[in-house]
């Protein structure tokens, strides 16, 4: 049984104010999730206008900031390219409200997966943990873990810009390799579905070794090579700390944008958001962190009463 | 066993039987009484090659009688057997056994058994190169290869001439070449046993190295074990670094009073001033959190000073590893990361593209030339990826279109 819209728009009322939802409303809102995510596509087509996002990394009062800055949900349409939890403070509050509000505007909102949306990787980098601390046990964990499945790998804006969170695979020549892709599982160690999530663009030519370990580096060759057989204008990507924000490489085939401004409260790079217009037209907006960070209690405390 | 007492044996029996033990021992692997038995047949067998004065250090292999070479290798055999006794104490049983696998090297060697490159090895210490190293063990795989072949041989060569013998003396009841027989048996027999004293000095040298390494593993562990002051060392080393960890979460409760973690930066413009220089990050805040305190909320933030309580603040621990980071100091790792990934592949490229007619501005005339050859370059590539658009038309690769969401 889908939540009432009543329903979904309280919760997002008080996600907004960075109050998380009860470990109930989690499941049933992952639930509900779910049938919407399991519906789209592994190249989730896009209309524009549309304003593109990089990494988030949990933190809240930023993702607040980017709203203001691009302009609040659903009266503009977003596309999130992955990485909305792990790092920051705030990764329940965050991926509460975005997968809220999917659920509540499905057609104004487009949330892709990134290599953090893991279980092996939240389990290291904080998303585990801050569960943990929030909420006492791991079954909101489990919860969006198990959704994080469902996430579309890459989106596809008006034919012409394709967004996702890594880069591209050796073994993905086409828009349609990808579309065959069975993406309803836990992110594998290597193949192309591991690459779409963890590869990197380089100034080297062709495919190279990653130093993440994970994913390859593909070179402007490959880039120029890829657009051209899916008729693509530009490959718009996240997955790596920018210090302005956005990046433009691999003469202009290859845009990487990151939305995490100060990234991890203490990197110093500014965030930014593109703008993709009525007419395709390109504008990218830099941000600030904002001003209201406050960290949260850090005890999790027992009452006595256990005794 | 044999019915006789060990002490009413001949040499002879008493070696063949301790020598039985060893191989059984050696192969697969024995109770441990039949192994101690062995080690006491062994030392009485030394006892007696003492009395009966067998070897002398004046003499040289081709001095010892094939009768007697065989009792050569009884330190050896002893030094192996040893080796495998199981006990509370094993740093005695290495000891004895290392020095027993000496006394057989050093008698090898005044008899002029050890070849000259181990001689060599043993007088450095066991130090050199990894590469002589390497040669020198490949060498000994080598001759203990060979060594081990001779031992078949013979061993097959004596059973084909057993059967024979035992074929013509059914067939042909006369004597028939008896004479040369037991002149090339011990002939024979002398190979066999030098073989085998080859094969043993192979294997001692191995097993010396192993034991000396193993020596000092456990006077290392000894040595910290009284340090330590309380046994049971492979317990502590596998637990001392979850009890420092635990440790330093449970004094985190205590530590949490004082350490107030500080704010994080909240400007924002801090960002902007770090992007133009006017700041560096770390000025920012010194930031260390501190990790979650799990417990009741008498025990978390309150003095422990009961063992009670200390047990409490222990009962409620994750069940999953801590950060052993912050947050800040993983950002900035990460970002360092990045940087290095960057830098290098600018290195990188900048390598590739300084080539010989960038250094030499005497070239500059040439530069018409070498500009034209660059436009070739170019028209060549553009020619091929020209073609390569031929076979792969613009948008092929995206024909399922679906339906806009």
């Amino acid at each position: 049984m889908p939540p009432a819209t009543g329903d979904i728009d309280r919760q997002i009322e008080q996600l907004m104010e960075c109050k998380a939802l009860s470990e109930t409303e989690v499941k049933m809102l992952c639930e509900h999730a779910k049938t919407i995510l399991v519906e789209e596509y592994n190249v989730q087509p896009v209309k524009c206008p549309v304003t593109v996002c990089g990494d988030i990394h949990g933190q809240f009062y930023d993702l607040i900031e980017l709203f203001r800055i691009g302009g609040s949900s659903p009266d503009t349409n977003y596309l999130f390219m992955g990485d909305y939890v792990d790092r920051g403070y705030y990764s329940v509050e965050t991926v509460s409200l975005l997968v809220a509000l999917k659920v509540r505007y499905r057609d104004r909102l487009t949330i892709l997966r990134g290599n953090h949306e893991s279980r092996q990787i939240t389990q290291v980098y904080g998303f585990y943990d801050e569960c943990l601390r929030k909420y006492g046990n791991a079954n909101v964990w489990k919860h969006f873990t198990d959704l994080f499945d469902y996430l579309p790998l890459t989106a596809l804006i008006e034919s012409q810009v394709f967004c996702l969170h890594g880069g591209l695979s050796p073994s993905l020549d086409t828009l349609d390799n990808i579309r065959s892709l069975d993406r309803i599982q836990e992110v594998p160690h290597e193949g192309p579905m591991c690459d779409l999530l963890w590869s990197d663009p380089d100034d080297r030519c062709g495919w190279g070794i990653s130093p993440r370990g994970a994913g390859y580096t593909f070179g402007q060759d490959i880039a120029t090579q890829f657009n051209h057989t899916n008729g693509l204008s530009l490959i718009s990507r996240a997955h790596q700390l920018v210090m302005e924000g956005f990046n433009w490489c691999q003469e202009k085939n290859v845009v990487t944008v990151f939305s995490a401004p100060n990234y991890c409260y203490r990197c110093g790079n500014m965030a930014a958001i593109l703008e993709i217009g009525e007419n395709m037209d390109q504008n990218f907006l830099q941000f600030d962190p904002a001003p209201r960070q406050v960290e949260p209690e850090t005890t999790r405390k027992t009452p006595d009463y256990f005794l | 066993m044999g019915g006789l007492a060990m002490e009413e044996m001949p040499l002879s029996v008493l070696f063949e039987q301790a020598r039985k033990i060893h191989l059984a021992a050696s192969e697969s692997g024995v109770d441990q009484d039949v192994v101690k038995k062995g080690c006491e047949m062994f030392q009485k067998c030394e006892d007696m090659i003492g009395k009966l004065a067998l070897f002398s250090s004046n003499e040289t292999k081709e001095d010892i009688s094939t009768n007697n070479l065989k009792y050569l290798l009884v330190p050896y055999y002893l030094a192996e057997l040893t080796e495998k006794i199981i006990q509370e104490d094993r740093i005695q049983i290495v000891k004895a056994s290392y020095a027993k696998l000496k006394e057989f090297f050093s008698f090898c060697e005044a008899m002029e058994l050890v070849p000259d490159e181990e001689l060599e090895a043993s007088s450095r210490g066991g130090s050199g190169a990894p590469a002589d190293r390497r040669a020198l063990k490949i060498a000994r795989f080598k001759r203990q290869k060979a060594a081990e072949a001779k031992l078949l041989e013979i061993k097959e060569r004596k059973e084909r001439r057993g059967r024979s013998t035992k074929a013509s003396a059914l067939s042909t009841p006369v004597e028939s070449g008896e004479d040369d027989i037991p002149d090339d048996d011990s002939e024979e027999e002398r190979e066999a046993w030098l073989s085998s004293i080859n094969l043993a000095i192979c294997k001692a040298i191995d097993l010396l190295e192993m034991l000396k390494r193993e020596e000092e593993m456990l006077s290392a562990i000894k040595e910290r074990q009284l340090k330590d002051g309380e046994g049971g060392f492979s317990r502590d080393a596998l637990d001392d670094r979850t009890k420092k960890a635990e440790t330093w979460h449970r004094d985190a409760a205590a530590r949490i009073q004082y350490s107030k973690p500080a704010q994080p930066i909240t400007c924002a413009t801090f960002a902007q001033d770090v992007l133009e220089g006017r700041a560096s990050v770390s000025q920012g805040h010194e930031h260390k959190n501190q990790p979650l305190i799990f417990g009741p909320a008498s025990i978390v933030g309150g003095p422990l000073s009961t063992e009670r309580e200390r047990m409490i603040a222990q009962v409620f621990q994750p069940s999953h590893r801590m950060p052993t980071m912050c947050i800040e100091d993983a950002g900035l790792t990460e970002m360092n990361i990045m940087n290095d990934w960057q830098e290098q592949t600018k290195k990188a490229i900048e390598e590739a593209t300084t080539s010989w007619y960038n250094d030499k501005p005497l070239r500059r005339k040439e530069e018409d030339e070498e500009d034209d050859d660059e436009d070739e370059e170019a028209v060549m590539k553009a020619r091929a990826f020209d073609d390569w658009k031929d076979d792969n038309p613009r948008g092929a690769g995206n024909k399922k279109l679906t339906p806009c969401g």
